[in-house]
C-alpha cells in the first residue's frame, strides 16, 4: 500500500505546476486551503501512479485562479473562497457553491443568480431543494425553450453539516464513525479512506485486508443495484425496479448477518476490522453472492430487452469524453465516458493487488452506458468477493498502528468513484481534515450532460449519475 | 433428454435460489428488532461506556447511568468498552411519542409501552398514512432505509403507508437529518405547505437530537417543529420504521 507520496512547494505559478503534471498524465484530485501560521496555504493534490502534493502559500486575501487553465479546479476554488474568504483572481464563474446565507430560493427574490439566458419563449424552472422522490436536498435551475434544456445549474449545500470540522481534534480519537456518515451509502469507502490517513501505510494483517475488500465490494454491489433499480424506476419499468430493489435488500441483509449493520457501519477498525469473519459468515457470503450473480444478469437482460427503455436510455444525457476529462469526472460516470481510471487498479490498497479485477470502460457516455458500466462493475464486485473468500487464510485481523504528525492522504475507489481524505496532523492534533467525495467533481459533469435533453428526462439522467448530496455538501 | 442449462434451470435446481420469488414478510417478523445497552448488577460505575460513546448518548456521572436513545447510533462501542461485562443488550423501543421516553436510567424498567399520538390526530388520519420525506441534511443512510421500506420484503404500501410526492398530499412529514442552517427556510416552508392535522416524525439520531453532528444550532427537527413521533436509530431499519409508523398512529391492533 503506497500512499502519502511526495510534496513540493509551488515555485511561482500554481497553474503552471498543475498543468505540467496534468500533461504528464496526472489529474487534479483536490484543491483546498488551510490555515498556515498567520496566513493560509493552498494544497493541490495530484493523483496518477502516485500522489503528489503541491503547496502554495497565500499571503493576503487572494490568489491567482488556475481555473482558466485547469477547468476542473473551478469548484474547488469556489469552495476555498466560501470557506476561507480567499478570492481566486480571474475566476470565470464565481457563483455561490454551498453558501445559502440570505438566500431565498423559495421566496422568489432569491440570491441564487439566474442562468442569464433570455429570449422568446425561454423560461427558467426552479426545482427543489425538496424533491418528489426520497432523495437528498438540492436546488436546480433549468433554462428551457419548450422541452429542451438550454442549461441547468445545480445549487447544493443544503446538507452542509460540518463533517470536515468535526473530524479535527486529537489524532488518537477514532473518528471512523464520522467518516462513515460523510455519505451514508458509501460508509465503508469513507471509513477506509479515513483509516488510511490514520494507519499511514503501517502493515495491516493480510486477512483483515481481504475482509476490508469484501466489505468494500459488497457495498459497491449494493450501491450499483440500488442505482440500477432507480434507473428502472425513473424509466417506469416497475418489475425490474422491484427486482433490483429486492436484490439490494438481499445484500443489505447479508451485511447485517455478517457485521451486525446493514450499511456495514462499525465493521472496520483502526488497524484492521472489528471482528473476524466466521466460517459460517464466509459460507453465507459465498452462497448469497452466487445467487446474486445469476439474478443480476437476469435483471439486466430484462431491462435491456425492453424497447421502450432502450429508447429512453440510449443517447440520453450524454457526457462527452472530452467533458469528462476536462472536468475530471470520476468513477462509473467517467468510465462510461472513456476513462479507464480506477484507484483500485492504479494504486492498489487493501487486497486489490492480490485479486484479478477488470475495470469496465466504454465511450457511450449516455444513460445506457452508465447503466451497463454499473452492471459490469456489480458483477466484478461479486467476483472480487468470491476471489477474496477463496484466497484468504486464517490469521490475525487487527494490528497496532502508530499515528504520526505530518500530512497523510487516504484515497479509495468508492462506489461513486475516487474518494479522498487528507489529514494535516501537528502535535498529535488534526488541524485540517479535507474530504473530497466522488460526487463533488461529478456534479458539474451532470450540468453538462443534461444540456439539450428534455426536462422529463432529467430524473433519469440524474439517477444514472447517482450522485450524493451529503457527500458533496459534507 | 437434452437439458438446456440456462439460468432458469439452474435456479430451479438449487433449493431457495430464487431469492426474488419470496412473498412479503409479516409485520412482526420484518427485520431484526433493535437492541440497546443496559447496565446490570455488576456495573461498577466506572464510566468507560460514556467515554467510549461517540455520540454522547451515555452519561455516567458517579452513582447514576443514563442512555439517551435519541442520540445513540447503535455502534455497541460501549458494550465492548465495559471492563466488567455489565452492559447487556436488551430490547429497545422502536419509537416513542415523547422525547423523554427515549431516555433510560439504570434500574428503571426498559419495556415501556410506546403509546400513540393523540386521539384527534389519529382519528383525522385514519387507517392509512401518506408520508412526505424531508431530508434536512442527513448522510443519506436514512433515505436508503426509507427506500427499502417500499421493496417487496417490507412492502409498506400494503399497510397503507405511501410515499407522497408533495407535502400538500401528505399526512405526515418523515424528517431526516440534523436540520442544517441551509435547510431551515425550506423546512419552514414545507411545514406550512403540509395540511393540518399533520404528524411530524423525527427519524434517526440526527433528526431527534442532531446525532453525531449535534451542536448548538443544529439539534434536529425539534428546533423548528413540534415532533409527534421519534424513531431512533442510525439509521432505523425498514422493519422498525413500518412498525413504528403503524404503532404510533394506532393502526396496528385496530379493528
Amino acid at each position: 500500500m503506497v500512499l502519502g507520496g511526495s510534496a513540493v512547494t509551488a515555485r511561482g505559478s500554481l497553474a503552471a505546476e498543475v498543468s505540467e503534471r496534468i500533461a504528464g498524465g496526472m489529474g487534479l484530485a483536490c484543491l483546498y486551503a488551510r490555515r498556515d501560521g498567520g496566513g493560509h496555504a493552498l494544497e493541490a493534490i495530484m493523483a496518477g501512479d502516485g500522489i503528489e502534493r503541491i503547496t502554495l502559500p497565500v499571503d493576503g486575501g487572494s490568489f491567482e485562479s488556475i481555473s482558466p487553465a485547469v477547468p476542473c479546479a473551478s469548484i474547488y476554488e469556489r469552495e476555498v473562497f466560501e470557506e476561507f474568504g480567499l478570492r481566486p483572481e480571474g475566476h470565470p464563474d464565481m457563483r455561490p457553491l454551498r453558501s445559502r446565507s440570505g438566500w431565498g430560493p423559495l421566496e422568489g427574490a432569491s440570491a441564487i443568480p439566474g442562468n442569464g439566458i433570455s429570449g422568446d419563449g425561454v423560461f427558467e424552472i426552479p426545482v427543489g431543494p425538496i424533491h418528489a422522490g426520497v432523495i437528498g436536498p438540492g436546488h436546480f435551475r433549468f433554462s428551457v425553450a419548450g422541452e429542451p434544456v438550454l442549461a441547468m445549474r445545480a445549487y447544493l449545500g443544503y446538507s452542509r453539516r460540518g463533517v470536515e470540522k468535526a473530524m479535527e481534534g486529537p489524532a488518537g480519537a477514532d473518528r471512523a464513525f464520522l467518516a462513515e456518515r460523510a455519505s451514508g451509502d458509501n460508509s465503508v469507502a469513507h471509513a477506509l479512506a479515513y483509516l488510511q490517513t490514520v494507519e499511514q501505510g503501517s502493515e495491516i494483517p493480510l486477512r483483515a485486508r481481504y475482509i476490508r475488500t469484501i466489505y468494500a465490494e459488497l457495498e459497491r454491489a449494493c450501491c450499483h443495484l440500488g442505482t440500477i433499480s432507480g434507473i428502472a424506476t425513473d424509466a417506469a419499468l416497475a418489475v425490474p425496479a422491484a427486482r433490483g430493489a429486492a436484490l439490494r435488500e438481499t445484500v443489505l441483509r447479508l451485511n447485517e448477518r455478517i457485521s451486525g449493520s446493514r450499511m456495514l457501519r462499525g465493521a472496520l477498525a483502526v488497524g484492521g476490522v472489528s471482528r473476524d469473519l466466521s466460517a459460517e459468515s464466509m459460507w453465507d457470503i459465498e452462497n448469497t453472492v452466487m445467487k446474486l450473480e445469476f439474478d443480476v444478469l437476469d435483471l439486466f437482460k430484462v431491462i435491456a430487452k425492453s424497447p421502450s427503455f432502450m429508447d429512453r436510455a440510449e443517447s440520453t444525457g450524454r457526457l462527452s469524453c472530452e467533458d469528462a476529462e476536462a472536468l475530471r469526472a470520476v468513477g462509473p460516470v467517467a468510465r462510461a465516458s472513456g476513462s479507464g481510471y480506477d484507484v483500485r487498479k492504479r494504486r492498489p490498497y487493501a487486497a486489490y493487488g492480490d485479486i484479478a479485477l477488470n475495470v469496465p470502460s466504454c465511450r457511450g457516455g449516455d444513460v445506457y452506458a452508465r447503466l451497463s458500466i454499473r452492471k459490469e462493475e456489480a458483477m466484478e464486485s461479486l467476483s472480487a468477493v468470491t476471489q477474496c473468500l477463496n484466497q484468504m487464510r486464517e490469521g490475525p485481523v487487527r494490528a497496532r498502528v502508530e499515528t504520526e504528525d505530518g500530512f497523510h492522504v487516504g484515497v479509495v475507489e468508492s462506489p461513486r468513484g475516487e474518494a479522498l481524505h487528507c489529514a494535516h496532523i501537528s502535535g498529535g492534533v488534526v488541524t485540517r481534515y479535507k474530504i473530497r467525495d466522488a460526487s463533488f467533481p461529478n456534479w458539474p459533469a451532470l450540468e453538462r450532460a443534461v444540456m439539450g435533453n428534455i426536462v422529463p428526462d432529467f430524473p433519469l439522467v440524474n439517477k444514472s449519475f447517482d450522485l450524493s448530496y451529503s457527500g458533496n455538501d459534507l | 433428454m437434452k437439458i438446456k442449462w440456462n439460468n432458469s434451470v439452474l435456479r430451479m435446481s438449487v433449493e431457495g435460489l430464487a431469492s426474488l420469488d419470496r412473498p412479503a414478510e409479516g409485520l412482526s417478523e420484518m427485520g431484526r428488532r433493535p437492541e440497546m445497552p443496559h447496565p446490570g448488577g455488576s456495573c461498577a460505575g466506572c464510566g468507560e461506556c460514556a467515554e467510549a460513546c461517540p455520540s454522547g448518548a451515555i452519561s455516567a456521572p458517579p452513582g447514576s447511568w443514563e442512555l439517551d436513545l435519541g442520540r445513540c447510533i447503535y455502534c455497541r462501542r460501549c458494550v465492548r468498552a465495559c471492563p466488567s461485562g455489565a452492559l447487556s443488550l436488551v430490547a429497545a423501543p422502536e419509537y416513542a411519542v415523547r422525547r423523554g421516553d427515549l431516555v433510560f436510567r439504570r434500574g428503571e424498567p426498559t419495556d415501556r409501552a410506546p403509546g400513540a399520538v393523540d386521539e384527534a390526530k389519529r382519528r383525522a388520519i385514519g387507517r392509512s398514512i401518506h408520508v412526505r420525506q424531508v431530508d434536512t441534511g442527513s448522510c443519506n443512510a436514512c433515505e436508503v432505509e426509507i427506500g427499502s421500506m417500499s421493496n417487496q420484503f417490507y412492502d409498506a404500501e400494503r399497510f397503507g403507508i405511501r410515499i407522497a410526492a408533495s407535502p400538500r398530499h401528505a399526512d405526515a412529514l418523515l424528517v431526516t437529518g440534523p436540520l442544517t442552517e441551509n435547510m431551515r427556510e425550506a423546512f419552514d416552508a414545507v411545514l406550512g405547505a403540509t395540511p393540518d392535522p399533520k404528524i411530524v416524525v423525527a427519524m434517526g439520531a440526527c433528526a431527534i437530537s442532531g446525532g453525531v453532528f449535534g451542536r448548538p444550532g443544529m439539534s434536529g427537527t425539534g428546533a423548528a417543529a413540534e415532533v409527534d413521533v421519534y424513531i431512533p436509530g442510525c439509521p432505523p431499519p425498514p422493519g422498525s420504521l413500518v412498525r413504528a409508523l403503524l404503532g404510533a398512529l394506532g393502526i396496528t391492533g385496530r379493528r
